[in-house]
């Protein structure tokens, strides 16, 4: 027999009780620990996700920095076009590895009301662009492959059509035929729900669905939003020679071309990061919150069955406990119920993280990564001992309160 | 079945010089607003090793008092306590539990169990306190002597009233005390059970342990050594507990 035993007992004789403790302490703590591991888990795949991309900094029409974040890394549509050329002026800017022009755009299918995006790519640059990328297939180069409108697809995207390498997409509104060459293999991001052309191939349908004017020559460094530039671009992906020299590069390009915005890849993340960031803030508010009130409980637990124990805790005393003894005893029934409530917090939180990954995915519209929440030792050893530490400020009340037991008055025949 | 080893775990040997327990116009009063109360009167009192001693007396006269004073769980308002020769009235609370461990064992009218323990570890929970690990060979003679060894592993819950009184008594004996205070042991059980609990006294008592028993029960009181009358705060030793009890009626 030891204090633990008498403890465990004790706990388990207010089942009921002590479940509900539990649970609340659990509530609280699989809160904690999901907004602990997304924001961890979100780092880890941003950081991830930058050295997926194989870009320093993008340039396009001026919007709003995450609008431009979102369609580095999600597949935003932006609402104006710049014109081709704009990239032969990017071109001439010394310390470029290259400039790749891309194109993104929004199309019906002929999958009933279904809207697909299709990125537009410089094929040859696409190793680059996309280093962490695995394809089966061909990857549509040269003037064959443009001709003949063939183009890459995700692998959700062919998953949820069904299309194997051969099927032919079919766009009614952009009267084309796009025959699939190559799948590019899960990357657990939402690339792989979309269409890869080649960027003429995305051009021609982008102007084929616009339904605007084409623009004149006079505008295509910055067309008016009711226009279409006649070779129109999103984008152009920039890889510098030297990181280095990133901010030099973006300055000059800013003063040489007007009506532009330029954002790096660091800005983008730190954009979306920023966000996530607030809404974890909002999380953790809540988990304070749900914290205070778990501790509240079992507080009252605590007290409670001191109160309905008191004959035993005189008992205790009369045999031979010592007020720390008590004390002991009942901050140690606390800390059992924070304890176990942290672990169960935690396994809570495991068991749940699918359903709060795919929560997050709905809220924000750029989530990286396959598994965001995933079992870090360090993280659930943190929001153990914070729902211990939580435990013994809940014990501390009613421990000090039974030590004060007047054993004559406890044990008082009624 | 030698139980009582007569040895407390400081080494002190049974039949030490002097009383187990000595009061010297020991009084306590309780105050109730404005009011004085007068639980004990200037008590002079010795029990000697091995003394049988019962308290007999109404409801209120100050019987527990006396007991929770020389069961160091209350401090006299004047007078002295003297427990084995040691002055308890000036100790701090942890030294008085530490002589409740060492040196009293404690009985009750309500037995007190923890339902979710088991026999076995109902009675090894002083040495809890005690810091002491628990000798399963003491605790197998200890449950021998009050008749429960076959029910070391039972819960309280598939006891009797009497066994639950067995089982108490047996936690009082496991740190070996040389001082057993019973509060109305037999208060809640049976006539049968009530003789079973006190011959298990009577048969501690003969073991060489000292008891004090507080008792409404004529017989249980008239079969104990010395028999002492509480009336209204204040002791006095009667010859006959017959005589007591038809004085009352007169």
């Amino acid at each position: 027999m030891n204090l633990l035993k008498l403890t465990l007992v004790n706990v388990l004789r207010y089942k009921k009780r002590s479940f509900l403790s539990v649970l609340a302490i659990a509530s609280s703590v699989a809160v904690f620990f999901s907004i602990i591991s997304l924001s961890k888990g979100f780092d880890r795949e941003i950081a991830g996700e930058r050295e997926r991309t194989g870009v320093d900094f993008v340039v396009a029409p001026s919007s709003c920095p995450h609008e431009l974040a979102s369609l580095l890394f999600y597949g935003a549509v932006p609402v104006s076009f710049l014109d081709e050329s704009l990239a032969v002026e990017i071109r001439k800017t010394k310390g470029l590895a290259f400039a790749a022009s891309m194109i993104v755009i929004n199309v019906p299918s002929d999958k009933k009301e279904d809207k697909i995006l299709i990125y537009g790519y410089q094929m040859p640059l696409l190793e680059r662009l996309k280093p962490g990328w695995r394809i089966k297939g061909e990857i549509p180069v040269g003037y064959d492959a443009i001709a003949a409108n063939n183009v890459l697809v995700g692998a959700d995207f062919a998953e949820k059509y069904g299309y194997k390498i051969g099927d032919v997409i079919q766009l009614p509104k952009a009267e084309k035929s796009l025959p699939i060459s190559g799948i590019v293999e899960r990357t657990y991001t939402k690339d792989d729900a979309f269409i890869f052309a080649p960027l003429a191939v995305a051009q021609e349908i982008a102007l084929r669905v616009s339904g605007k004017e084409v623009a004149g020559v006079e505008d295509i460094t910055c067309s008016p939003r009711d226009k279409i530039t006649p070779d129109p671009i999103s984008a152009v992906a920039v890889k510098v020679d030297d990181p280095a020299m990133i901010t030099e590069i973006t300055s000059e390009l800013g003063k040489k071309i007007p009506g532009i915005q330029i954002v790096t890849v660091s800005q983008a993340t730190d954009s979306i990061s920023h966000l996530v960031a607030s809404v974890n803030a909002l999380g953790l508010s809540v988990a304070i919150i749900a914290f205070v009130v778990a501790a509240a409980g079992v507080m009252n637990s605590i007290l409670l069955t001191t109160f309905e124990l008191t004959s035993e805790l005189g008992m205790m005393r009369a045999v031979g406990a010592s007020r720390p003894d008590i004390f002991s005893l009942v901050l140690l029934r606390a800390l059992m119920l924070a304890g176990v409530g942290g672990v169960a917090g935690v396994v809570l939180a495991l068991s749940g993280a699918s359903a709060i990954e795919w929560i997050m995915r709905k809220i924000f519209t750029f989530m990286p990564g396959p598994h965001l929440i995933a079992f870090d030792p360090a993280t659930a050893l943190l929001c153990i001992a914070v729902s211990i530490a939580l435990g013994a400020c809940a014990g501390l009340f009613p421990a000090w309160m039974a030590s004060r037991v007047n054993p004559i008055e406890a044990i008082r025949n009624e | 079945m030698e139980v009582f080893k007569g040895e407390s775990d400081r080494g002190d040997k049974l039949l030490s010089n002097g009383p187990i327990a000595r009061l010297r116009g020991v009084q306590k009063v309780y105050r109730r607003g404005s009011e004085e109360i007068h639980a004990l009167k200037d008590i002079d009192f010795e029990l000697n090793e091995g003394d049988f001693v019962s308290v007999i007396g109404p409801s209120g006269s100050g019987k527990t008092t006396l007991l929770n004073m020389i069961g160091c769980l209350d401090k006299p308002s004047a007078g002295v306590v003297l427990i084995d020769g040691i002055e308890v009235n000036t100790m701090q609370e942890n030294e008085l539990a530490r002589i409740r461990r060492e040196k009293i064992g404690f009985v009750f009218q309500q037995f007190y169990l923890i339902p979710g323990l088991s026999v076995k570890e109902n009675v090894s929970l002083p040495l809890l306190f005690s810091r002491k690990r628990a000798d399963n060979q003491h605790l197998k003679s200890i449950l021998e002597a009050v008749g429960l060894s076959n029910r070391s592993m039972h819960k309280p819950n598939q006891l009797s009233g009497g066994e639950m009184q067995r089982v108490a008594i047996a936690r009082a004996l496991v740190n070996n005390p040389r001082l057993i205070l019973a509060d109305e042991p037999t208060g809640n059980l049976d006539i049968k059970n009530q003789e079973r609990i006190f011959n298990l006294l009577k048969a501690l008592n003969r073991q060489g342990l000292t008891i004090i028993l507080v008792t409404h029960d004529p017989k249980a009181a008239e079969e104990s050594g010395t028999s002492f009358a509480m009336t209204d705060g204040v002791l006095t030793r009667i010859q006959s507990v017959a005589d007591y009890f038809c004085g009352m009626r007169v």
